[in-house]
Formats: structure tokens, C-alpha cells, sequence
């Protein structure tokens, strides 16, 4: 219940709740909380480390970006629309400064060999872990790394992030309908690169 | 999970698998990989990331006031005059009293000013060099203020 609770009812107007957990803290992070606005990166800053990390490749250039992100968001929460989900905005800012640094970083022609088979291995020990192998978990890390970026972060998003088509069409800024036959191509080359690893490693 | 059915994802798999024995074989086989990829998760962001977004946030530059803060500036700004000059008018008689009492209030202050110019003068031409001394301590104590206010508070990290 908000502040204006006792006038609402006073007034016969029913105190309309917010409709999303995030709500509350974006109103009071607006008015210049601090601890509401951590509440918030809390809750979002895995989905968006994550997100940044696939994209990125790098674990130092992911945490910058993604603290960049949380920035922007502070300084447009006045920008922000209520009805919208808070994690797909934040998202949506993510993306947009991951691209704009792959576009910097591709203008500048810098050196994009790296070996990168180290940088998402950081995640805390789940259950996946026992389900899944270590290695296999790792050549598929690997293989996924080495995708184009719209690959990864169409297959990051539904996969990892276990985000709807919708939800990733409005982060992609595309229609719906093409999301699907997106993720089928990239999970095809996914596949084609972990067929070509197998053999060469078989060979 | 993505059992083809719009014409996009058709043409894929018809153009993957012209076969229905190589269809299901590659359907199987993406099936297999969505099982692997579902169990991939986000890795933790760096132990200090919370505190390090919030250093930024608390050192970068107040956000620029909103068109909806104006506007609600603007609003309690129109609502309070619109009720000053309502109440003005509605009091009738006290209009004339209102401009009397500005009028003298006017000529009050111009009283003081001549006044006060008259003491300083007197101050001046009986002790002009306590005066100046004062006025230097004044001054000493101004700028001394103002060099503390300047000065950059330290940053509060809400973790």
C-alpha cells in the first residue's frame, strides 16, 4: 500500500496495487532512493552481466558495459514506461551498448582472436553442473562463442534467459514471427559447429 | 520446442532435409541440442558489481528534471496564484487596504535605507579603522565559509 492509501479509500477510489514487484522500487528510485535503485540492479544485474558476457566475449568489458547499462537506466528511469517489464528495458539498454562497442571495436579493426574459452566459466555452481558434463558444458560454451553475434544473442536469451519470442523480439526490436526461424538457424550452425568439433577431435 | 509450422522455418527444413528420413533425423538431433542449451545458465556478475554501479550512479551528475516534474511545477505554481487572486478579489473592500499597506511598507524601507546610510557615514567619519577591520574579518570569515561549502563531499555508496 502506498502513502495515498488512507485518502483513496477516504475518497471511495480503490488504491490500485502495483502490477509488477518492480513498480514500487522504480516510483522511489525516482524520487532519488538509492537502496531502491540497488533493489532494482539486483534483481535484473545476472540477466544483464549474462547477456553482456555472451555478447562481449570478455568478463572485464561485460562487467564495464553492464555497469554502463545500470547507469543509463538511473539516469532515464524518468524515460522509463511502468507498464513495460523493468528487466526487458534494461535488457533492451544492454544490447544496445554491447552493439555500439562491437561496432567501435570492429571500426577500430582490433585483433578479435582471442581465446575466450575461459570467460563464462565464472558462473556460480548449479544444478547444471551435475547434469550436465563439465566438458560438454564447455565445448558447447565454446561453440556458441563462436557464433555471430545475433546467433548468440538470440540463443542467450531464449536458452539461457529463458526469455519468450515476444520478450525477444521486443529486446531484438523485430517481428515476433521471425524470432523462431531465427533461433532454428542458429541452432543449426550451433550444431555444425559442434559436428565440425567432434570430428576434429575424434580425427 | 520449434516443430516447424510457418513458411519461413519450412523452407529451412526443406532446404536442411529434402528427405522425411534426414527431417527427422535433424529434428531429433536440434532437440538433443535444446535439451543441452536449456541447462546452460547466466554466470554470476563479479562480487563487487552491485557496489561499483552504485559508486557510478552516486558519482555521476544529477538526472535533468523531467517534463512531467515541470509540468507538476508549473500545475501547483498556476493553481496557487489562480487562488491568491481569487481570494484577492473575494475579499472586495481589502484591496484598497492591501495597496495602502504595500505603499507604506515601500516608503518604510526607503526610510531605512537613508537611515542606514547616515550611520554608516557617521561610523566612517568617527572610526574609520575599526571599520575597515571589521569589515576585513567579515570578508576573512565569507570566503572561508564559501572555500568549505566548495569543497568535494565524499561519495555514499549504498550497498
Amino acid at each position: 500500500m502506498n502513502v495515498l492509501s488512507p485518502l483513496s479509500m477516504s475518497l471511495g477510489i480503490m488504491a490500485t496495487e502495483p502490477a509488477h514487484p518492480w513498480v514500487d522500487d522504480v516510483r522511489r528510485a525516482r524520487r532519488g532512493d538509492g537502496n531502491a535503485f540497488a533493489a532494482l540492479v539486483k534483481s535484473v544485474q545476472r540477466q544483464v552481466y549474462g547477456l553482456c558476457l555472451r555478447l562481449l566475449r570478455t568478463e572485464a568489458e561485460a562487467s564495464e558495459v553492464a555497469q554502463e547499462t545500470f547507469l543509463r537506466a538511473y539516469q532515464n528511469l524518468d524515460r522509463y514506461d511502468d507498464a513495460r517489464p523493468f528487466d526487458l528495458w534494461v535488457l533492451t539498454i544492454a544490447r544496445n551498448q554491447c552493439l555500439d562497442l562491437l561496432r567501435r571495436r570492429q571500426k577500430m579493426k582490433t585483433d578479435d582472436v582471442e581465446d575466450h574459452a575461459h570467460s563464462l566459466s565464472s558462473g556460480e555452481p548449479t544444478l547444471e553442473e551435475g547434469a550436465i558434463a563439465n566438458q560438454e558444458r564447455r565445448s558447447l560454451e565454446e561453440a556458441m562463442n563462436t557464433l555471430s553475434v545475433d546467433d548468440r544473442e538470440v540463443l542467450a536469451l531464449y536458452y539461457v534467459q529463458k526469455r519468450t519470442t515476444k520478450e525477444i523480439a521486443e529486446v531484438m526490436d523485430v517481428a515476433p514471427g521471425t524470432i523462431m526461424a531465427r533461433l532454428f538457424r542458429a541452432r543449426e550452425k550451433l550444431r555444425n559447429k559442434m559436428l565440425a568439433a567432434e570430428t576434429k577431435g575424434a580425427a | 520446442m520449434s516443430e516447424p509450422n510457418d513458411p519461413e522455418l519450412e523452407a529451412l527444413l526443406a532446404e536442411l532435409a529434402p528427405s522425411e528420413a534426414e527431417r527427422a533425423t535433424l529434428l531429433e538431433e536440434h532437440r538433443q541440442l535444446e535439451k543441452d542449451l536449456l541447462r546452460l545458465a547466466d554466470p554470476l556478475p563479479p562480487p563487487d558489481f552491485l557496489s561499483l554501479v552504485m559508486t557510478k550512479v552516486a558519482e555521476a551528475p544529477a538526472r535533468p528534471v523531467s517534463r512531467a516534474d515541470v509540468w507538476s511545477a508549473v500545475a501547483i505554481i498556476g493553481v496557487t496564484i489562480s487562488l491568491a487572486v481569487i481570494a484577492l478579489l473575494v475579499s472586495g473592500g481589502v484591496t484598497g487596504g492591501f495597496g495602502l499597506a504595500l505603499a507604506s511598507m515601500v516608503v518604510k524601507l526607503r526610510e531605512a535605507l537613508v537611515a542606514s546610510e547616515s550611520a554608516l557615514l557617521a561610523l566612517w567619519t568617527t572610526a574609520a579603522l575599526p571599520m575597515v577591520l571589521g569589515l576585513c574579518l567579515l570578508l576573512a570569515a565569507t570566503l572561508t565559509a564559501f572555500r568549505r561549502l566548495v569543497q568535494p563531499a565524499h561519495v555514499k555508496v549504498v550497498s
